[in-house]
């Protein structure tokens, strides 16, 4: 049973994804490394994974977990995710 | 079991307080905590509010051992991190004296951390799909996840465990740390126990009431209170009513609190456990915790200035601690129960009576109890009182913890030499 | 009463297993030795959202949950095995002097599935849910699954049931050696029990730890781990108690210990400081040198970080030339609370029979694992000393100590 899911919106996903690793809003900028300087380790990004998943209806695979390294390449993935869909 | 540990700090919260003093200061205006309370987490519809005591407030304002990123942490885990370093703070540790991390060990005593967590697991997997379960959703669903945040918290590098037996879970978690104090396995042990009001208990609760979905019916409660209270040792008991609270007392030898100057609260003694046979209706198992609590500690009946039970308003719980501390010490001895003003706490229960007799013990005071009616004629009488009882210069105080196992624990404690 | 008799010694007097690959002590270590692989694609239909996906069932155990509680009834017949091997069957001791602790990771939580997923099915499909606003159970208590072992025997000694994730097995060990060392009872069952529920799937699938391809433990191509279910148990007391009533002694339990590696929820800590402490300590309080050590029941559990940690905490312990290593794991899959318990057991049979089973699945061992990997076939060797690794989520680690009974030791 799929959730409502939600337009992308690049704030609304920086919102989002502050929320989830529990960080300042404005931590976020469109490039901050996730992992190096976020301080994101294997199951947090695991837990962005999911929520983005949730949040907007599609199937991320876990091969992904690559990509989800900043918040502009993040946008990129589910874009492309949306687009394709 | 003989100890020879000490309990140098103290961290709890609880329906009447965020904190020891809060909580003391409530119960002894000998009011409840019980109040109607939505149900948690959003899981299920739920009927409606149910009565309850919940925690007014998680000590947000304590920090947990400075650790971020806490939206990942459940309830249980979020609550003993953070009265845990009350602990911590509490017992002079901050300052002076913690022990190497390697020498710190964790044990939590619960009888539900993780539920939450576990049915949201379930509540995911089964709504949204298997692929969409969170991946911090599980591993918090797991018993001992409470116990490991509060070791990460606290760097606590040392033996590592969580035990759940009922309401006598905290006596086994003291009774796990003063192993580990008396072996050498560890110099300190934060001794923890958490339980937190779940969907499904909170719903039962609710569907017990007269009246179902929380409503009093008519005549039940005063004026100004939201829900009936529970009433200890009754003539109809009307039944407990769930609690939740959390607890976390730092536990070191005795020797090594004397080296360092630590401001003791008490020492405990003994700790005794019994299984009763099924059918135990008249406190077997808790006379016999009795007992052996008193033997192991060397402390005579006559010794013992005040008694902490764990009576709630449960007619089986009430009747068998009636009998044993009627069997033990007569009508004399001054009692409390914090059952109708705290609600039932589970598997914190043990741990929660432990620090407010350490408390009255060096008061020489005990708190009111709450709910207090009618005294069932069945029961023998005890010295329980709706206003606080003094009890000055008591040798030992002894609380004794029933579950319908049926089991009990009793725990012995002293004052500070 | 109050005098603390240190040199009380526990030794291991009975035995009783049902796993994935035998419901009965002899089957089992028959199928160990030989490398049997337990696991299989998933049939149970109360877990129909993983069908297909391997797990390792308890088969020939009366069937899907519903009538009860799984977890319970496979710690009440494992433990009723090793009463019986022990010959305490019926206990005429006092029963306050016998005891019971289990280890668990869920324990009874899976009884609350057949309810809640009724609830969650029925809201999905738009039908009434009976009324309810919520699923019409209450939480069993966990420590009911020490209390039925003990109601069984007549027991009313020390009871809980104890965890720390998948090392709850060996904590059970330690609760139940620590109550007979410091006195407390003369007679313990200690052991672990974990039941296949759909919601420990969703736990480990959450993750992305399981594997659909083999749980391949220390294996260059290892890819996750499988889960599974069974139960073990452990008849201990103390040396008095069972010299007193001419019981044959399989092993003492000489040491345990257990550490934390305070780090991570899941992942190991990079230089698996808990597990090296867990090892250490258990070792000194055996009173064993590195070099009595013959074989490391390794926790092997397939994945790609425990193994190598693993593998770096056994060698920064005995260095070059260290002790024989295997997991069951790759025959059993993980048995989570259970997995140490049953490898406890695997433990003191290697011990009896001077056999370390092989590690099934593993074909071609990770150069990132320098260590003595038996696989392929079961090794002989003589042995006087064996150890128990269990490490689980929350860095709970936990380890045990078994001896070749009478061996001698310079402490205790």
């Amino acid at each position: 049973m799929p959730e409502l899911t939600t337009p992308l919106d690049l704030e609304d996903l920086r919102a989002t994804i502050a929320e989830i690793i529990d960080v300042d809003i404005a931590e976020v900028t469109d490039t901050a490394d996730f992992k190096e300087e976020l301080d994101v380790d294997s199951l947090l990004a695991l837990e962005i994974l999911v929520t983005l998943e949730r949040k907007y209806g599609t199937k991320l695979a876990e091969s992904n977990l690559q990509k989800v390294r900043s918040l502009n390449e993040t946008y990129a993935l589910l874009a492309e995710q949306l687009e394709a869909s | 079991m003989s100890t020879s540990a000490v309990i140098t700090g103290v961290g709890l919260a609880t329906a009447l307080g965020a904190g020891y003093d809060a909580t003391w200061q409530g119960l002894r205006t000998g009011r409840s905590a019980i109040a109607d309370v939505a149900p948690p987490g959003g899981l299920y519809p739920g009927r409606g509010p149910a009565p309850a005591a919940a925690l007014p407030d998680d000590l947000s304002d304590v920090s947990a051992f400075g650790r971020k990123r806490l939206r990942a942490l459940s309830r249980e885990s979020l609550l003993v991190s953070r009265a845990g370093l009350l602990a911590w703070q509490d017992a002079g540790l901050d300052a002076d004296g913690a022990p190497a991390p390697e020498d710190l060990g964790v044990v939590l005593g619960t009888t539900g951390a993780g539920l939450t967590g576990y049915l949201q697991v379930l509540h995911d997997g089964l709504t949204l799909g298997t692929d969409l379960v969170s991946p911090y959703a599980g591993p918090q669903g797991s018993l001992n996840a409470a116990v490991s945040d509060l070791a990460i918290g606290a760097d606590a590098q040392g033996p590592v465990l969580t035990v759940t037996a009922g309401r006598c879970s905290g006596a086994e978690a003291l009774t796990v740390a003063g192993d580990l104090v008396r072996t050498g396995q560890a110099e300190v042990v934060l001794v923890a126990a958490v339980d937190v009001l779940d969907p499904l208990t909170l719903d039962a609760a609710g569907a017990r009431e007269p009246g179902a979905g929380g409503v009093p019916a008519a005549g039940d409660a005063p004026a100004g209170r939201p829900a009936r209270t529970p009433r200890p040792f009754a003539p109809e008991p009307t039944g407990s009513l769930p609690g939740e609270a959390v607890v976390v007392l730092v536990v070191e030898g005795t020797g090594r609190a004397l080296e360092r100057g630590a401001r003791v609260h008490a020492e405990i003694a003994a700790v005794g456990t019994a299984l009763g046979e099924a059918g135990d209706t008249d406190g077997a198992a808790a006379t016999r915790a009795v007992a052996t609590a008193l033997a192991a500690a060397g402390v005579a009946p006559r010794d013992v200035g005040l008694v902490c039970s764990s009576a709630d308003g449960s007619g089986p719980v009430d009747r068998a601690e009636a009998h044993a501390l009627g069997g033990a010490f007569g009508a004399h001895v001054p009692v409390f129960a914090t059952g109708a003003a705290l609600g039932d706490c589970a598997g914190t229960t043990t741990l929660l009576q432990v620090a407010l007799a350490a408390r009255a013990l060096r008061c020489g005071e005990t708190p009111a109890t709450a709910g207090l009616a009618d005294w069932s004629p069945t029961l023998p009488r005890l010295s329980v009182s709706g206003a606080p009882q003094r009890c000055p210069a008591a040798a030992a105080a002894l609380v004794l913890t029933t579950d319908d196992r049926p089991g009990a624990a009793a725990v012995v404690l002293r004052p500070p030499r | 009463m109050a005098v603390v008799d240190r040199s009380a010694r526990v030794v291991v007097t009975g035995l009783g297993v049902l796993s994935p690959v035998g419901e009965t002590l002899e089957d089992f270590w028959d199928s160990v030795v030989h490398a049997v692989v337990g696991t299989r694609p998933l049939q149970r239909p109360d877990a129909a959202d993983f069908a297909g996906r391997l797990a390792g069932e308890v088969r020939g155990f009366p069937a899907v949950r519903g009538t009860g509680d799984r977890v319970t009834r496979l710690a009440v017949a494992a433990a009723s095995a090793a009463t019986a091997d022990a010959g305490l069957v019926p206990w005429a001791g006092d029963p306050a002097r016998a005891g019971v602790c289990f280890g668990t990771l869920l324990g009874s939580r899976a009884a609350l599935e057949p309810a809640v997923t009724r609830f969650h099915r029925a809201g999905a499909h738009g039908t009434a849910t009976g009324g309810a606003d919520a699923p019409a159970v209450q939480p069993p208590p966990v420590v009911g699954l020490a209390d039925a072992v003990a109601r069984e025997h007549g027991f009313l000694g020390p009871g809980s049931v104890v965890a720390t994730a998948c090392a709850s097995g060996n904590s059970a060990l330690a609760y139940a050696a620590e109550a007979i060392r410091a006195g407390r009872a003369d007679v313990m069952v200690a052991g672990g029990a974990e039941e296949l529920s759909a919601g420990i799937m969703m736990m480990f699938a959450s993750l992305r730890s399981l594997t659909d391809d083999a749980l391949r433990p220390f294996d260059r191509n290892r890819s996750g781990l499988v889960v599974s279910e069974g139960a073990a148990a452990l008849v201990l007391e103390s040396y008095e108690h069972a010299r007193a009533r001419g019981a044959r002694v399989y092993a003492e339990l000489a040491g345990w210990a257990s550490a934390c590696d305070a780090h991570h929820m899941t992942a190991p800590h990079p230089e698996g400081r808990g597990a090296r402490r867990s090892l250490e300590r258990a070792l000194a309080m055996a009173g064993v040198a590195r070099e009595q050590v013959g074989h490391i029941s390794a926790h092997g559990t397939g994945t790609p970080s425990n193994d190598v940690v693993e593998a770096a905490a056994v060698r920064a312990v005995f260095g070059d030339g260290g002790p024989a290593l295997s997991s069951l794991k790759g025959a059993l899959g993980h048995t989570q609370g259970a997995a140490s318990a049953i490898e406890a057991v695997a433990c003191v049979l290697a011990l009896r029979d001077g056999v370390i089973p092989p590690t099934a699945n593993l074909v071609d061992p990770d150069p990132a694992c320098p260590v003595d990997l038996v696989y392929g076939a079961a090794r002989e060797a003589p042995l006087d000393v064996v150890v128990n690794n269990a490490f689980g989520f929350g860095g709970n680690t936990a380890c045990t100590v078994f001896t070749r009974p009478g061996l001698g030791r310079n402490a205790g």
